[in-house]
């Protein structure tokens, strides 16, 4: 969850556009400075979705992994992901890459290329346990389909559909302030409430059906998120 | 996360949830789950690890975290997993990621050739850049006279839907009450503007459709529209005959606006629960409707 996302993150130095551009062409005094801004960033994101997870018996050793990867990621067709950060719309360089490396490492932990729970508990196994070590069975249950939710929709939503999200709905922002904010027109906030609902609608029915389907039969597990 | 709210019909996609709930209750769960007075709050969503990953957090509270530590396992992983990541970890990565961009910059065999060609095309770029910013700043300008001043906001509307088993009126340019109406019932929608228009203006009309669609399938509902000079807007007709509205309950949004800026059914349908919505153009009032 993004604890992060509403809490300002310390900078060292305002990085701006024209500095990732610079980066991305090769500027290596950029290209470190990036690293040395974002690397705590993008370490506790990761940090977090590990921890939440579960994790494997190493989570030193897969938080460097995972920081390099999402790293990697930012860089991948040219820089394509970091050229999209647009500071007008409101998030910070910090925020940004922060919302891509949980999305990333979540990615990375869905594609099992990987996996720290290769020879541990599957994810499913965790959240199954935690549940019965701590709650009623039906509070459980919706906390573990609260959560399959929330994956899955860090994973496919954007950093400004993520953006949105935590505006809208988690801070509840009216929309006027949020086109304030993100200097969005009202009908594309309206167009991205909408999508947001439809998207989670979608997937909350998929995280049903897999539920229905794992009860009919007890030798199904439900998929790993 | 503790959810004591969230219904598990939430994730049965019932006909009910045809509005924000589901979003709302996400939010809700992740909202809980940051309040930092939640018992169950895990270990690892204190802030303080962000500091100690920042290299900035002072004795005191690394003394903190190392207690926080030494009470769970879940502790004693954060505080591995949050350890700053050193300067021969950054040092490395900066190489791999100066190595990605290298790799991106070597030319590609076909590439290689025309290396003159491209030079003297980026010259010939420089050489008509006066030329291109011309004929930008010209495009601007024309833009700018095309567009003309920013026009007002459109003005707020009152609602008043007629017919059916209750009649509402609402001085806040909402109706708050459900009208129920069957086959061959008479639905009146009157929307009156704040202040007459001095301008054209258009209407439509939408639906979220049949409930057993989850009540999310929004489209334009074909129906006459009669707009008045003034700008209020009429829209009436019989169930069944003039207005094909599906059984059940269902929410009506009549947008009235300048011509050509209506919004289309996406953004309707991201209006969420609300009463009233304005645009950029655009007005919108909502009515609940229950077509038994």
């Amino acid at each position: 969850m993004p604890a992060e996302l509403t809490q300002r993150e310390p900078t060292r130095r305002e990085l701006t556009q024209g500095d990732i551009e610079n980066a991305l062409n090769g500027q290596a005094t950029l290209i470190g400075q990036l690293v040395d801004e974002l690397t705590p960033i993008v370490q506790a994101r990761v940090a977090r979705t590990l921890l939440r997870w579960g994790g494997g018996r190493d989570i030193r050793q897969e938080v460097e992994d995972f920081t390099q990867d999402v790293f990697l990621a930012l860089f991948d067709e040219d820089g394509r992901i970091l050229r999209g950060w647009q500071p007008d719309r409101g998030l910070s360089l910090q925020n940004y890459v922060g919302l891509v490396a949980e999305r990333q490492s979540i990615s990375i932990l869905r594609s099992g290329k990987r996996s720290p729970w290769k020879e541990d508990p599957t994810l499913s196994d965790e959240l199954d346990s935690i549940d019965q070590r701590d709650d009623p069975e039906q509070v459980a249950a919706a906390r573990q389909k609260l959560r399959l939710l929330w994956w899955h929709m860090t994973e496919q939503l954007s950093p400004l559909g993520r953006q949105l999200f935590d505006l809208l709905f988690i801070q509840e922002k009216p929309v006027e302030e949020v086109v304030r904010i993100t200097d969005m027109s009202p009908d594309s906030l309206y167009a991205w409430r909408s999508r947001l609902r439809r998207l989670a609608k979608k997937l909350a029915k998929e995280i049903h059906q897999m539920d229905e389907e794992s009860l009919s039969d007890p030798t199904r597990r439900p998929r790993k998120p | 996360m503790r959810h004591e709210t969230v219904k598990e019909s939430t994730f049965k996609n019932s006909p009910q949830e045809n509005d924000d709930t589901l979003l709302r209750e996400l939010a809700a769960a992740v909202r809980d789950e940051q309040n930092d007075d939640n018992p169950e709050q895990a270990v690892w969503l204190d802030s303080r690890w962000d500091e100690l990953a920042q290299g900035n957090l002072d004795d005191a509270g690394q003394e903190a975290l190392q207690a926080l530590a030494a009470e769970s396992e879940d502790g004693q992983k954060a505080l591995a997993a949050f350890q700053p990541l050193d300067a021969d970890f950054r040092t490395r990565l900066t190489r791999r990621l100066e190595e990605k961009v290298q790799e991106k910059a070597q030319p590609e065999p076909v590439q290689q050739k025309p290396v003159n060609r491209v030079r003297s095309g980026r010259s010939s770029r420089r050489r008509f850049a006066p030329a291109a910013a011309a004929l930008v700043a010209l495009a601007a300008a024309a833009l700018f006279f095309i567009r003309g001043p920013q026009q007002a906001a459109f003005p707020a509307y009152e609602l008043e839907v007629l017919g059916g088993d209750q009649a509402t009126r609402s001085t806040t340019a909402a109706a708050t009450e459900r009208r129920v109406l069957s086959n061959g019932s008479r639905l009146e929608i009157i929307a009156r503007p704040a202040t007459a228009l001095e301008e054209t203006a258009e209407a439509k009309l939408f639906s979220n459709g049949d409930s057993n669609g989850g009540g999310d399938n929004w489209s334009e509902i074909a129906v006459p529209v009669d707009v008045a000079a003034s700008g209020a807007v009429r829209v009436a007709g019989e169930i069944g005959r003039d207005l094909m509205l599906p059984p059940g309950e269902q929410t009506l949004w009549l947008v009235v606006g300048r011509p050509g800026r209506l919004p289309d059914a996406d953004v309707i349908a991201g209006l969420g629960d609300r009463k009233t919505a304005q645009g950029e153009g655009w007005t919108a009032l909502s009515a609940q409707v229950s077509i038994e």
